[in-house]
């Protein structure tokens, strides 16, 4: 059997029925993805038990938050880039952002681990990659259920204000505070 | 846009298997901020940012993942 077979054998266990497309991206598109570099998958196992069984898992790539150029004062692009307002004479519009794509725990194991726990793990795997490459946007979408959106904001997102259709995921924003971004160590 | 997807604006793909899903949308997502409120918005997160918990980085530490690795490939070798 090759790797990938067991890679997937492994994951075929993940089980999700509260959201079914964070089971079918793991069944389905992860190790798909993983392989065209479009994102990345963390499992986060049980290390004491002797079989690698997975608890939980999310999956990080790169995005990019677009505001059309008419809509963003020159004030408002240097404002939201950070630094300038232009770069080579042209408006920036762009901002790169990390998305947190999935996030979800395995109902195999309900009580193994919390949701916050499970968004500590993320965060401090996004806090590495960060502290390599930069980046100060995080943005996430969930569902609009009161005790997912109450978890998101204890870590410091904010539900991005909008017309959302009936259904729509709602997005969440996280600006990466200066303490967050330059990590202070004695040297 | 997923390969599934039956309707470039719908949110619901149709699996191979007849069951319907809901959209992997957010890798392959627009995300532009195209009204007034959301520009605000953004705006406002920006200038208000929330406190968050403190993350403990060492969570995930290179030793950690070596660890998970190699039970991960001892795991893979039976």
């Amino acid at each position: 059997m090759s790797n990938e077979s067991k890679a997937q054998e492994l994951i075929s266990v993940f089980l999700c029925e509260k959201d079914t497309d964070i089971e079918y991206f793991l069944k389905n598109r992860a190790i798909l993805f993983e392989k065209l570099g479009k994102s990345r998958t963390f499992f986060i196992y049980d290390e004491d038990a002797d079989e690698f069984n997975i608890l939980a898992y999310f999956t990080l790539a790169i995005q990019v938050l677009r505001i059309p150029e008419e809509m963003i004062s020159g004030r408002k692009a240097k404002f939201f880039d950070g630094f300038s307002s232009k770069i080579k004479g042209v408006k920036i519009t762009e901002f790169p952002s990390i998305l947190i794509g999935q996030l979800g725990k395995n109902e195999m194991y309900p009580d193994a681990i919390t949701g916050t726990e499970i968004m500590e793990y993320c965060l401090a795997k996004i806090f590495e990659g960060q502290l390599r490459l930069g980046g100060r946007i995080i943005m996430l979408e969930c569902k609009d259920i009161s005790y997912l959106i109450r978890l998101y904001e204890q870590f410091g997102f904010n539900v991005l204000e909008k017309d959302y259709e009936d259904g729509e995921l709602l997005q969440m924003l996280k600006i990466l505070e200066e303490d967050e971004i330059i990590e202070s160590k004695e040297i | 846009m997923c390969d599934l997807c039956i309707n470039k604006k719908c949110k619901i793909y149709y699996t191979d298997k007849g069951g319907i899903r809901m959209a992997t949308s957010s890798f392959n997502k627009d995300f532009t901020l195209n009204t007034k409120k959301a520009v605000e918005s953004f705006e406002r997160i920006i200038s208000t940012p929330n406190k968050s918990i403190k993350i403990d980085k060492s969570l995930v530490s290179a030793e950690k993942e070596q660890r998970g690795e190699q039970k991960l490939k001892q795991i893979l070798s039976r």
